[in-house]
């Protein structure tokens, strides 16, 4: 099968599957399967990827109608022990757990319809919607993003630059940015599973019930009067706390701390916490690449060579660009901390190397110096790896203000200081072997790295 | 003499992809292939004694799955592939190099964990939400098109990521059997 005919079989399957195939279209891959073994071992492969990507616990939202929940979903409000899971089981699931009973299987989906009823709704509704974000109802089910939520609506906000606030009658405000997830059990409750999640909390009444944001490792109930930003991600939960006091619990309700303004707790995934002020993100950064990279790093090959350690260039589906593969690196996203805080005379300076001349970018994406604010913008460098000469290294130097130049289009829309909290190496579709063996930031009078 | 019971279960159960993969390439709805292999594996322990071998039982559970899906098909108004077509997928004999179905799976969900999550959110809506194209691309305000060429990419992006990682570890047994 040639490169073209690969690339039209993967064209004519998405169509055939929705059944949007014209007849030519649909006589072309009858053809292309008829005559080539090649494609449909590929055909096979969709089909297993479909039925494999349907049922994988980290996308499997809510089970197929009439599949009961193992852990019933509680309807009064949730004290910790009582946390619900954050995915149903799939009938595929089920059918493994019951170690393939296909009888019982079939019998308990036939029970189970009996315990499916329309959800209540909560009073939160969504506002001020950027980007991309999707709401799913508790079955599963993408729903319109319109007021108010149903209970047990999870909403999520993708990529950076999107982002939701959820508004509550007592003037709560909840604000998901980036690529975050949270569920909304009730009026009371919110689960936060991934990203960047802030409250704020005007000071409650006396005798009503006080607002609860929980991840699998910490608990803050009681929230009253606070400005508030909980951070998740694969290995520890972060709050800081911008205004008021929280107290933080683990799940099962056992204190872990007080959080006052202008403090940060992290809680590890081994349980373990660590209470500091939060300081302010630095203006001077050198990425440490002796040392593994950080937790959630996405894209990157990092490798010890005898030069030294570098990190390279991996192909990558990148979602600004409609998925199309791109030869990239790119970092994790401390959206609490950042990376760096840039001025516009901040510096930054990258030792690489490519084999092959190229355009490509460097970018960082940007918040503003509070992480309470959704607030997003882009930097830029936008050029020729390479320029004066393969194969050996180089320095690319630039500063913050220059990368705020076109052909950027997304530059930040507030004022400096800027807070990095994504870094992107770019080469687009073409691999040009970029190493990167050094990146640092840092002010005008800083050390000098030639 | 007539296949045990167990045994037709779990010649099924190993095959599960397999003839779950047939129906859904005809149905294109992930529930509904489920359905239509829970309604094969009921049928097979009905028709038992006919089975000769396990051999037997993949051929007429596929052959069976394959007829549950056209009819659905046909139900549901979906232009099917052509018998000849769909006699050469069913006919489909795996790869010389065998590779254990659960190593494909474990290298399918790391290549899934390494997409964004906006990419894995689209695969999940698309096919453990079954929404169409068009349904996608006015909640995410892109056009069809748009949608359809994000998954032919991912498609592409999972199929290449799987078949290194299952290079990779193809050829890393085989340096520790040398």
């Amino acid at each position: 099968m040639t490169p073209s005919q690969e690339r039209r079989l993967d064209a004519l399957f998405v169509r055939y599957w929705d059944n949007v195939l014209t007849p030519e279209e649909a006589a072309e891959l009858a053809a292309l399967l008829a005559t080539d073994p090649q494609s449909r071992d590929v055909f096979h492969q969709y089909c297993v990827q479909i039925l494999t990507v349907a049922e994988l616990p980290a996308l499997a939202s809510v089970a197929a109608e009439g599949v009961p929940d193992p852990v019933p979903a509680p309807v009064a409000p949730l004290s910790a022990p009582d946390l619900p899971p954050a995915r149903r089981w799939t009938r595929r699931q089920l059918l493994g757990w019951l170690g393939g009973g296909v009888a019982v299987a079939v019998g308990v989906g036939v029970v189970g319809r009996h315990f499916w009823g329309d959800a209540p709704t909560t009073t939160v509704q969504l506002q001020t919607v950027r980007g991309t974000v999707t709401v799913q109802d508790a079955r599963g089910r993408t729903v319109a993003p319109t007021a108010p939520l149903p209970a047990g609506a999870m909403v999520s906000t993708h990529g950076v630059g999107s982002s939701v606030v959820l508004t509550y009658q007592d003037g709560t405000s909840i604000t998901l940015t980036g690529d975050s997830t949270v569920t909304i059990p009730d009026d009371h409750h919110v689960h936060v599973h991934q990203g960047a999640v802030s409250a704020a909390v005007p000071p409650q009444v006396a005798q009503t019930e006080a607002l609860v944001m929980f991840t699998h490792q910490v608990m803050l109930a009681g929230l009253s009067g606070v400005l508030v930003t909980l951070g998740e991600a694969a290995r520890a939960t972060e709050v800081e706390v911008h205004q008021g006091l929280v107290s933080a619990r683990h799940p099962t309700g056992e204190p872990i701390a007080v959080v006052r303004q202008g403090e940060v707790l992290t809680v590890g995934a081994d349980g373990n916490h660590r209470k500091q002020p939060t300081s302010p993100t630095p203006e001077e950064f050198a990425l440490n690449l002796t040392e593994s990279l950080p937790s959630g790093w996405l894209v990157g090959r990092h490798e010890h060579t005898s030069e030294g350690p570098v990190i390279r260039t991996e192909r990558w589906p990148d979602p600004y660009w409609q998925h199309q593969e791109m030869y990239q690196i790119r970092s994790n996203q401390p959206w609490t901390r950042g990376f760096f805080r840039l001025r516009p005379d901040s510096v930054v300076r990258v030792r690489y190397r490519v084999h092959t001349a190229g355009r490509g970018q460097l970018c960082f994406c940007v918040r503003t110096a509070s992480s309470a604010c959704p607030d997003t913008g882009m930097l830029e460098w936008n050029g020729i790896y390479g320029e004066s000469g393969t194969g050996r290294w180089d320095w690319l130097t630039v500063t913050a203000d220059q990368m705020r130049n076109p052909p950027n289009r997304h530059v930040p829309k507030f004022a400096d200081p800027w807070i990095g909290f994504l870094i992107i190496f770019n080469t687009y579709e073409v691999d040009l072997g970029l190493e990167v063996a050094e990146f640092r930031v840092s002010r005008p009078g800083g050390v000098r790295l030639d | 003499m007539a296949l045990e019971t167990d045994t037709i279960v779990q010649v099924l159960l190993r095959e599960r992809l397999r003839v779950t993969a047939l129906a859904v390439s005809v149905v294109r709805d992930v529930h509904a292939a489920d359905d239509i292999f829970q309604q094969v594996v009921l049928a097979a322990l009905e028709a038992r004694n006919q089975f000769r071998d396990a051999e037997h039982v993949l051929a007429w559970s596929l052959r069976t799955a394959r007829h549950r899906a056209l009819d659905l098909a046909r139900s549901r108004q979906l232009r099917p592939l052509p018998d000849e077509v769909l006699d050469l997928l069913e006919s489909r004999v795996p790869g010389p190099v065998p590779i254990a179905v659960s190593d494909r799976d474990e290298a399918l969900h790391d290549c899934v964990g390494r997409l964004a999550p906006s990419a894995q959110r689209l695969l999940q809506m698309k096919y453990g939400e079954g929404l169409t194209a068009v349904a996608i691309a006015n909640r995410l305000r892109r056009t069809p098109d748009a949608v359809y060429q994000s998954l032919s990419r991912l498609h592409r992006f999972l199929r290449e990521c799987v078949e290194r990682k299952l290079t990779v570890s193809t050829e890393s047994a085989q340096e520790v059997t040398n």
